[in-house]
């Protein structure tokens, strides 16, 4: 007798639309024959669980949760990333309506009291037939710790059930109600120490695990109507240490509704027996790939060349490169059996439908003696890939004149052939440009108004005199802000480093048109696969001197390296191009690393000396998902204490690139990111250098794009 | 002189339009009528003399490269490591590998090309409709079995009836598993040679489509790898199976 399975299927006209997949590639998406239970879904704080008490369950990877939560005393906004599908990220901020955010209206006026955290759980054991998942989490642990808190968790699946229990320690464990474990093992765990290390915005490990530990559990039922799903938990925090007050707990059980629409996630719960509270949550996967994109048809490629004159119509080729492939072709060459274009790419993201149209716009004009398609890829006026293609085997299998075909094997990537460069003589590239780009600059969390923003346009220009050498600008001219209602411009924190970022609201505020940077730059492949420049002026906001920079990029390989030195002077703030007294060498070794076993992630290390002549590292891991998303995540470890940096103890950051593809009908290459730097004052600061090489070299072993 | 070189040029083109007519030819046979091209031919062309005349079943279709030993070959090796892997195998897992060694025995192999066979979609579709290489082929086109054949660590290979969408892991309750098999994972070969594995924590509504093989896998022991690897080697074998 075949086992009982859900009640709810699709209708026999759906189960006909989908398509069998009849590919032979390997682990296809599953066909949907039946509709499968809900998906996860968030805790008050964020993360994936019940109402105030996390389980192990994660996410898929990739899936991003944008929560707003109302529990009366307290609302929460929150992201949730699954980086990894072991790996879960919560990014929040509380408001605590009971609370004020400072006691000086000057400061604050009455702003309510908010507070950010970070939390982040880890799957240690996936859930098997007869063991249940396990998972750590650690909630709050970076900043002031209103809700911090250690646990772990473990949850079942039976049936229509999910059930889930574990112990908190923390904020999850106020209560109390049962011993804490390592309390037996060592005296120091009995109690939680408090306050917070350095200036805030450390990781107290000195208090994990310690203090008061409580048991909780809970269950997650699906009921036969796919989209609810019912919430029931036992919860060990007896709030008698909340942020908010003592608050009025009447009973432990908390239970909770959850209906999911769609991408949206509705709850309401019930509360300490005394609370209604709501939450409104969104998801969507950052692997999802994007909508499909209006674009030309490929060009076909006729099956035999032999009809194809010996004439090539330059004029129809340049016409079809830039409007079917999205190619600039700066110069077309024909030698020997080699036909040879270089140019640049400024439409396709994706280097292997790039390539494929460009092959394809080409292979219909090439008569048959050529056998060979040299594609020399330019970016920032110097060749960096070359893609080879067998034109014989191109054809082959856009024709697909065989049973199995893979266009990917008819051509290779490689460093640019300096004999294959030197047959084509190309005109230098000279003359004036100008462009000009939006920018949105917003901050979070700040005393005088929660939200504040700055929006406006960079106005560049410059001339280029060939592919070496230019001189280039960019004005800011500020459209809408309100940064006016900043009460104070520099903090008053006496910290012993040189004030080389604290002055940023003096620098954004002094005028609506301000000139960012102006300098000459020069650059060169001073040998294969080894770049060079060199810049020199305002090369920053806050700064400006000179500096040079050199780095090792092998086409297509995940390790690159280098080195950059800078000398420069800050910039006076009461106009464009005075400058200040405080002067700094500031430099690094640059270390660029794609590990494979960590696929599509890039760690970057800057080792050396930052604008405040501190000494250390900066490490930056970002990850980039199927759609072209990148999240990171960046902290700067240096020899300043945390007593000396001043409040949030060393600079961290995060950011999401988006492309702006996404957004679009049509593709396009252009990004756009969006930062989220928690606290950004004087230490490990490095230069904002107006042009990186790692940026330019780009198309070399593309992670960005 | 010249009449050497005169008559060695008539020989040339004499021969040559042979060797080349030999090397182009493509024959395929289709269950068991064969058609020879002498150019090669793509899908829509194989396909046209007997696409419209039945309802067949096109994702259960499969396409076979013949004069190739490749299968043969694999089906030696693996039948030598199942002998080898019996001989340190306790009694239930050698009875097991046995009764599988002569299921193996049973098969008729080809080497299998994966690719989705179609006509409707070969006419619309370019890369659907790819260009035979010269060479012999069998096309085994069928109507829609309402069978899965079940086969692995169990007492004997089953034909089970076809249950629709009903998951995979629902199939299991109708055999009767050896000791020496694992229920936590099963291997299902699609007629269209699609290889999943599933987990039944994991993944566990996935269907069988029609005519497709369900492969019980042998549990694996601790510390050694054999028994897994031998599964993969089996499932990749039977995706090469005629009949």
């Amino acid at each position: 007798m075949p086992a009982k399975f859900p009640l709810f299927k699709l209708s026999a006209i759906a189960l006909l639309v989908i398509a069998s997949s009849a590919e032979a590639a390997p682990l296809p998406a599953y066909p949907i024959w039946q509709t499968a239970k809900s998906a996860s879904s968030q805790t008050a704080h964020g993360g994936v669980g019940l109402i105030q008490i996390p389980t192990a369950r994660m996410g898929k990877e990739g899936d991003v949760w944008l929560n707003y939560t109302d529990n009366e005393e307290y609302r929460l906004w929150s992201v949730s990333i699954q980086l990894f599908p072991w790996m879960e990220a919560t990014a929040r901020y509380t408001d605590v309506r009971t609370r004020l955010y400072s006691n000086f209206p000057g400061f604050s006026g009455d702003q309510t009291l908010k507070d950010k955290g970070l939390d982040v759980k880890f799957r240690l054991w996936q859930e098997s037939l007869y063991f249940p998942q396990l998972a750590l989490g650690f909630r709050d642990f970076g900043g002031t710790g209103f809700f911090e808190s250690e646990y772990i968790a473990l949850s079942k699946r039976l049936g229509d059930f999910d059930l889930s229990m574990g112990m908190g320690w923390g904020y999850l464990g106020t209560a109390g109600n049962t011993t804490n474990p390592f309390c037996e093992l060592r005296e120091t765990y009995c109690k939680r120490p408090r306050g917070f290390s350095g200036r805030g915005g450390k990781i107290d490990y000195q208090r994990f695990f310690k203090g008061p530990a409580s048991l909780f559990a809970g269950l997650e039922y699906q009921t036969p109507w796919q989209p609810l799903v019912f919430k029931l938990e036992y919860e060990g925090n007896d709030y008698s240490r909340d942020r908010a007050g003592v608050l009025p707990q009447d009973s432990r059980f908390n239970l909770g509704a959850v209906y999911h629409w769609q991408n949206f996630v509705f709850d309401l719960n019930y509360q300490r027996g005394n609370t209604l509270g709501f939450g409104v949550h969104y998801r969507f996967n950052m692997h999802s790939p994007p909508a499909p994109k209006l674009k030309p048809a490929m060009f076909a490629v006729p099956e035999s060349r032999a009809h194809i004159p010996a004439e090539i119509d330059f004029n129809t080729l340049t016409r079809n490169l830039y409007v079917n492939a999205g190619y600039l072709p700066r110069g077309i060459h024909v030698y020997k059996d080699e036909f040879i274009v270089h140019g640049q790419q400024i439409v396709y993201r994706d280097d292997v439908e790039a390539t494929e149209r460009i092959g394809r716009v080409i292979a219909g004009q090439l008569p048959q003696h050529i056998t060979a398609i040299r594609l020399v890829d330019y970016e920032s006026n110097m060749p960096q890939v070359e893609k080879v293609i067998d034109v014989d085997a191109f054809v082959e299998a856009t024709t697909f004149s065989k049973l199995q075909t893979d266009i990917a094997t008819t051509y290779v990537r490689q460093q640019p052939d300096e004999a294959a460069l030197a047959n084509v003589q190309l005109r230098q590239d000279r003359g004036f440009y100008t462009g000009a780009e939006t920018f949105w600059v917003q901050s979070f969390g700040n005393p005088e108004k929660f939200y504040m923003y700055q929006g406006g346009l960079f106005l560049g220009g410059g001339y280029r005199f060939n592919n070496q050498f230019s001189i280039n600008g960019a004005a800011k001219l500020t459209l809408l802000e309100n940064f006016d209602s900043f009460n104070f411009k520099v903090d008053s924190q006496d910290t012993p480093l040189p004030r080389v970022r604290t002055y940023v609201r003096e620098y954004v505020t002094r005028s609506k048109f301000t000139v960012d940077n102006v300098y000459g730059h020069w650059q060169k492949e001073i040998a294969p696969a080894v770049f060079a420049q060199a810049y020199a002026g305002y090369l920053e906001t806050m700064f400006g001197g000179a500096g040079a920079e050199l780095l090792y990029r092998p086409v297509d390989s995940t390790l690159a390296f280098g080195v950059d030195l800078n000398y420069v002077r800050q910039r006076s703030f009461e106009n464009d191009f005075g400058f200040f007294d405080y002067k700094t060498l500031t430099g690094h070794v640059n270390v660029y690393w794609q590990p494979s076993f960590l696929p599509d992630t890039r760690l970057t290390f800057n080792i050396g000396q930052f604008l405040a002549k501190d000494k250390g590292v900066n490490i930056d891991f970002a990850k980039r998902f199927d759609s072209g998303m990148i999240v990171g995540a960046y902290a700067a470890i240096t020899d300043v204490s945390s007593e000396e940096y001043g409040e949030g103890s060393f600079t961290k950051g995060f950011y999401l690139s988006i492309p702006f593809e996404l957004f679009s009908l049509r593709p396009s290459k252009g990004r756009g990111q969006l930062p989220w730097i928690p606290i950004s004052r004087d230490g490990g600061q490095p230069l904002n250098r107006p042009i990186r090489l790692i940026d330019i070299t780009e198309s070399r072993s593309p992670f960005v794009n | 002189m010249t009449k050497w070189v005169t008559f060695l040029s008539l020989m040339l083109v004499c021969v040559l339009p042979l060797t080349l007519s030999v090397s182009a030819k493509v024959a395929v046979t289709i269950n068991q009528q064969q058609y020879t091209f002498n150019e090669p031919p793509r899908l829509t062309e194989v396909l046209a003399p007997v696409a419209l005349n039945q309802a067949w079943y096109w994702p259960a279709s499969k396409l076979f490269r013949l004069e190739t030993t490749e299968p043969e070959t694999e089906r030696e090796q693996l039948l030598t490591e199942i002998a080898r892997l019996a001989q340190l195998a306790d009694d239930n897992l050698a009875l097991s590998l046995a009764s599988l060694a002569a299921e193996i025995k049973q098969w008729q192999l080809a080497k299998r090309i994966v690719l989705p066979i179609d006509y409707d979609l070969a006419r619309v579709q370019a890369a659907a409709n790819p260009r035979f290489e010269p060479g012999a082929y069998q096309l085994l086109l069928t109507h829609r079995v309402e069978q899965v054949t079940v086969f692995g660590a169990i007492n004997r290979t089953l034909l089970l009836a076809h249950q629709g969408p009903d998951s995979a892991f629902s199939y299991l309750s109708q055999l009767n598993l050896s000791k020496a098999a694992t229920s936590k994972q099963l291997w299902l070969i699609q007629p269209n040679g699609t290889v999943i594995l599933l987990d039944k924590v994991k993944a566990p509504l996935v269907a069988p489509m029609p005519g497709a093989l369900l492969f019980v896998p042998f549990a694996n022991k601790w510390f050694s790898n054999d028994l897994n690897l031998l599964n993969q080697r089996v499932v990749a074998l039977a995706v090469n199976r005629m009949f």
